[in-house]
């Protein structure tokens, strides 16, 4: 099973969080693997959790940063690191520690999403990679959900914002699908194509700040939620999913 | 012994051109960002091997570079790979012999303002001062005062609160008594200050989990009148015959029994 270099991008902001993060990542380490790790300076064992992520994976980039667009932000930051760094993988695989305590569905919706790292179905990506030149993402069934678009607008809380990056950014898709949940295989040279022009911390200072939810209105963390995807199918690249 | 809180201060200049470090009885890594063209990737490779705490400085040289704006977001991305908060505040040292231009400054604690880093300050020390300075809680010692380091010097130090040292070098450090109760304090200043902070980060994060029990009610509380108000604009305002018909639909493709057709006859749970 050839998967090519892959790097790890995941975001921590809960204190429990590093008890299963171990148990969750060991069957990428079979793989070329980088692992790049985000804690926010809000979580309280902050200091604890890099000590532990470094006893478990050596070799992992650890920073500390501001709790700013949440799960998004973090990743902009380890995206902006793997830039500056130099690294070219193959593959990014965006990951955090999903709870969603607001939501009923909150403890099925993180499993379901981190069916893509699960050691089982590590062959059948790599069958889906290597027999889809044009995958671009690879995500869990039924999180992939479609943008529904009326009369040129994003039907949706977030519809003015979305709008208005999508033209600030020249992002335009045939379909507006995308990953909720934000935990996806993405192609990394689509990724970082668009980062290198397009700096992550840039966009990081336009989040929010806080625990931000786009329940009742639109939100730009939210909007860049589904650009990430937008990022990789607006050049028709596909998803697939496991 | 090793300590954790007083590091030797190495410019980058010098750490980019060697591959061994002087690190004896330093708790890290302190990099001085004397260039311009600095590189995270050959300032992490030294930190890397030995798990080295990481933490880094300005030079004025460096503040005062007409393309200090540009290197923000690197000095940014260098901050969040480091173990730089005292108490609630980043401090960032600055070392400079020269007048540092305000607006620079500025440029810098805007940048990390707007990355959501709120608590940013500065300590300022001149290299060219052979004497110790302590500022923002932070202490340096030039060579020439570790070479003298004595009662007296310690006396003057001692109840200052403290919460890290930068040294130029650590020759002549492992012989000085005075040097080893001042460092160990100070060590000791700075975990108990670090433990104070976690605790108010425990408070915020007991706060937060009581806001989301009563953003979880008021998500539900939406939902469920969202649903509330669906079924009603799809189902309830249909004329009554119409939802008779229904329900022998049901009935005649197995989706209701004929029992349940009849009022009453259905004993609901309590």
């Amino acid at each position: 099973m050839v998967l090519g270099k892959v790097a790890v991008l995941y975001h921590i902001f809960y204190e429990d969080t590093i008890e299963q993060v171990y148990e969750e990542l060991k069957a990428l380490t079979a793989l070329q693997v980088s692992f790049f790790f985000n804690i926010t300076n809000e979580t309280p064992n902050q200091a604890e959790i890099k000590e532990r992520l470094l006893n478990f994976f050596p070799n992992a980039y650890i920073t500390i940063s501001s709790n700013k667009g949440k799960d998004i932000g973090g990743k902009l930051l380890l995206l902006k690191l793997c830039i500056e760094l130099a690294l070219e993988p193959d593959w990014f695989i965006f990951l955090h520690d999903k709870k969603s305590l607001q939501a009923l569905n909150a403890k099925t919706w993180k499993n379901e999403l981190f069916r893509i790292i699960q050691e089982d179905q590590l062959e059948n990506i790599g069958h889906l990679i290597n027999s889809n030149p044009t995958c671009g993402i690879i995500a869990t069934n039924n999180y992939v959900r479609k943008q529904l678009v009326e009369h040129g607008e994003f039907a949706c809380n977030n519809g003015a914002i979305l709008k208005e990056l999508t033209r600030e950014y020249g992002i335009y898709c045939n379909q507006y699908d995308y990953v909720a949940g934000t935990m996806f295989w993405a192609k990394a040279p689509a990724m970082l194509d668009f980062f290198k022009a397009h700096d992550p911390l840039a966009i990081r200072q336009t989040l929010e700040a806080g625990n931000v939810i786009d329940n009742f209105k639109g939100t730009f963390t939210h909007s860049w939620e589904r650009l990430l995807s937008w990022i990789i199918t607006s050049r028709n690249l596909t998803i697939k999913t496991v | 012994m090793r300590t954790e809180a007083t590091f030797i201060i190495i410019p980058y200049s010098r750490l980019s051109a060697t591959t061994e470090l002087p690190l004896q009885r330093s708790g890290g890594i302190h990099v001085l960002i004397d260039s311009a063209d600095f590189d995270i990737a050959c300032i992490l490779q030294h930190t890397a091997a030995h798990r080295y705490q990481l933490l880094y400085s300005l030079s004025g040289a460096l503040i005062n570079n007409s393309r200090f704006t540009e290197l923000l977001p690197r000095i940014y991305l260098l901050h969040t790979l480091c173990d730089i908060f005292i108490k609630d505040r980043a401090i960032i040292p600055v070392f400079t012999d020269e007048a540092i231009a305000g607006a620079s400054l500025n440029s810098l604690k805007d940048y990390f303002e707007t990355e959501g880093e709120l608590q940013i300050d500065f300590a300022f020390f001149e290299q060219s001062k052979a004497n110790a300075q302590v500022n923002n809680n932070l202490l340096y010692l030039p060579a020439a005062q570790l070479e003298s380091f004595d009662n007296a010097a310690f006396n003057k130090l001692i109840n200052q609160e403290i919460q890290l040292t930068l040294i130029e070098n650590s020759a002549s450090v492992n012989e000085n008594q005075w040097l080893d109760v001042l460092f160990n304090t100070v060590a000791m200043t700075r975990a108990n200050g670090w433990e104070k902070y976690k605790s108010t980060l425990w408070q915020e994060r007991a706060k937060l989990y009581l806001s989301f029990i009563a953003l979880g009610k008021k998500v539900g509380e939406a939902e469920y009148y969202d649903l509330r108000e669906w079924y009603h604009n799809e189902y309830e305002v249909l004329p009554l015959w119409f939802k008779r018909l229904g329900h022998i639909v049901k009935m005649l493709t197995g989706k209701r029994s004929i029992k349940s057709i009849f009022p009453g006859r259905i004993k609901h749970p309590r």
